[in-house]
């Protein structure tokens, strides 16, 4: 082999080394890196705003009432995230409990009632606490309805809310400064 | 210590027996002879010195001078074991083995293999400290990596004008984009992670079909507004979390067009339709949200 190849293939050598050993290091810049965080943001906003609905009212005295209770509708794992953030609280002297509400089971006048249901669902709840010191909370209905005091849409993304203090009157609940000052109209 | 004297032996048969040479007995054949010898002795200055009339204004009856200074540069550079420098005696070595090679216009001197071999070691050497900078990287120092890496690509294209090392570069950056975000996860530091950003950012500059630096990418703004999201407890004030919304929900909006770009990549890939997924979970975009989760059932499904 002429000495000038020989010189070539050596030098390629001595270059591959190099960049094979890059090739491994790099590898470590392939991999995915991190991994995709899964927590469910809605739920997360949703819980903590739910939880500020909770504390920055004033509410009406219940006579005989053991707890405050927040009866979530058909959402398991909001409750999940609301109970731990409410354990060991209480408005008043009453403590804070988070109650699971299934399908067509019945309502004692919770305290605030969060539900994302439609139509004559909706309706059905609407009805079992009417009257009631209820704080009624929806999430993503066209606008407003009657019975309803606070609802969750959307807006450029984001979780907004709009409140109907006229309801939350109608039900002695007194709405607080902070819940109506950041409250979004659409 | 057999290695090295073996190594000597090697690179003084090769510049003795080398044709092309000064005339035998030439001033500067002694010169380079003395300087050889007392560079096995160790006395590498003074076997510099024996060169350095020659080393001048170097012509092609210069270049086994400017070689056997490169050898004696870089033998003083193993011995003193200064990495990390850009210049010293390795950067002075690359220069004269360059310049030995570069002179030796007809490249069939004998010492050319051991100039090249020289000059490959070297510019190994400039790569061993490419990955140590960013092993122990602290933010900052993208510069002197970069000046390390470009060391190394400068001594491997000069021996093979036909690399690209393009790709090299692109892996550069995505491994200083790891290290920022191990620091940002360290720190917390807000421009730690625009540091994560901006490496993966110059990685796709020159890399634009890069899908792991184009996923990385997306998951790491996406993670950072979910980290926003999850910082907050019940003591967080409605205004905050209205505020956070807001700057999580701007980062959502950033990482999407990554996590999209990802699937024009490598359509159906399962981690990426999960991640299209979950960023419009995150934006309250439900049709889209749906769409992606059919979407990568029919991906698993496969």
């Amino acid at each position: 082999m002429p000495l000038r190849q020989r010189g070539i293939r050596r030098a390629s050598l001595w270059v591959g080394l190099p960049l094979l050993a890059l090739v491994a290091w790099a590898f470590q810049g392939g991999v995915q890196d991190p991994k995709l965080d899964t927590t469910d943001t809605q739920l997360v906003l949703k819980s903590l705003m739910l939880g500020q609905f909770v504390k920055a009212n004033q509410w009406p005295t219940s006579e005989g009432a053991g707890t405050f209770d927040v009866a979530v509708h058909n959402k398991p794992a909001l409750v999940e995230a609301l109970a731990p953030k409410f354990a060991g609280s209480a408005i008043g002297a009453l403590p804070l409990r988070v109650v699971a509400l299934d399908g067509d089971s019945e309502l004692e006048a919770p305290r605030l009632l969060y539900t994302e249901a439609t139509g004559p669902e909706l309706d059905r709840l609407l009805k079992s606490v009417k009257g009631d010191a209820t704080l009624v909370v929806t999430a993503f209905q066209p606008s407003l309805i009657d019975g309803v005091t606070i609802n969750f849409f959307i807006s450029n993304d984001g979780l907004k809310y709009e409140v109907n203090p006229e309801e939350a009157e109608k039900r002695g609940i007194l709405l607080g400064n902070i819940i109506m000052s950041c409250a979004a109209s659409r | 210590m057999r290695g090295l004297s073996l190594i000597w032996m090697c690179a003084l048969g090769l510049v003795v027996t080398g044709k092309g040479w000064a005339q035998p007995g030439s001033a500067q054949d002694m010169a380079i002879e003395r300087a050889i010898a007392l560079g096995k002795a160790g006395q590498i200055e003074d076997g510099l010195a024996q060169l350095h009339p020659y080393l001048q204004a170097p012509s092609a009856s210069n270049a086994k001078a400017c070689y056997v200074a490169g050898f004696l540069l870089k033998e003083r550079f193993k011995k003193d074991a200064l990495s990390g420098s850009l210049s010293g005696d390795r950067a002075e070595a690359v220069r004269r083995l360059r310049q030995a090679l570069a002179l030796d216009a007809q490249r069939a001197s004998p010492w050319r293999n051991s100039a090249e071999k020289a000059l490959g070691y070297l510019g190994g050497t400039y790569f061993d400290d490419v990955v140590r900078a960013v092993g122990s990287f602290e933010p900052g120092q993208e510069e002197r990596v970069l000046a390390l890496f470009e060391a190394h690509e400068e001594v491997a294209t000069f021996l093979d004008p036909s690399l690209d090392a393009t790709v090299e570069r692109t892996e550069v950056h995505k491994n200083m984009a790891r290290s920022y975000r191990q620091w940002y996860e360290a720190t917390g530091d807000e421009a730690h992670f625009e540091g994560v950003v901006a490496q993966y950012q110059k990685a796709l500059t020159l890399s634009p079909r890069d899908l792991t630096a184009t996923y990385n990418l997306a998951v790491n703004i996406y993670n950072r507004g979910v980290a926003q999201i999850n910082a907050m407890d019940e003591n967080t004030t409605l205004p905050e979390i209205l505020a956070i919304n807001e700057s999580s929900r701007a980062l959502f909006e950033r990482a999407l067009p990554w996590f999209e770009q990802s699937d024009v990549l490598q359509p159906n890939r399962p981690e990426t339709l999960r991640g299209l997924m979950i960023v419009h979970h995150a934006l309250f975009h439900p049709e889209q949200e749906e769409a992606y989760r059919v979407h990568l059932e029919n991906a698993l499904k496969r």
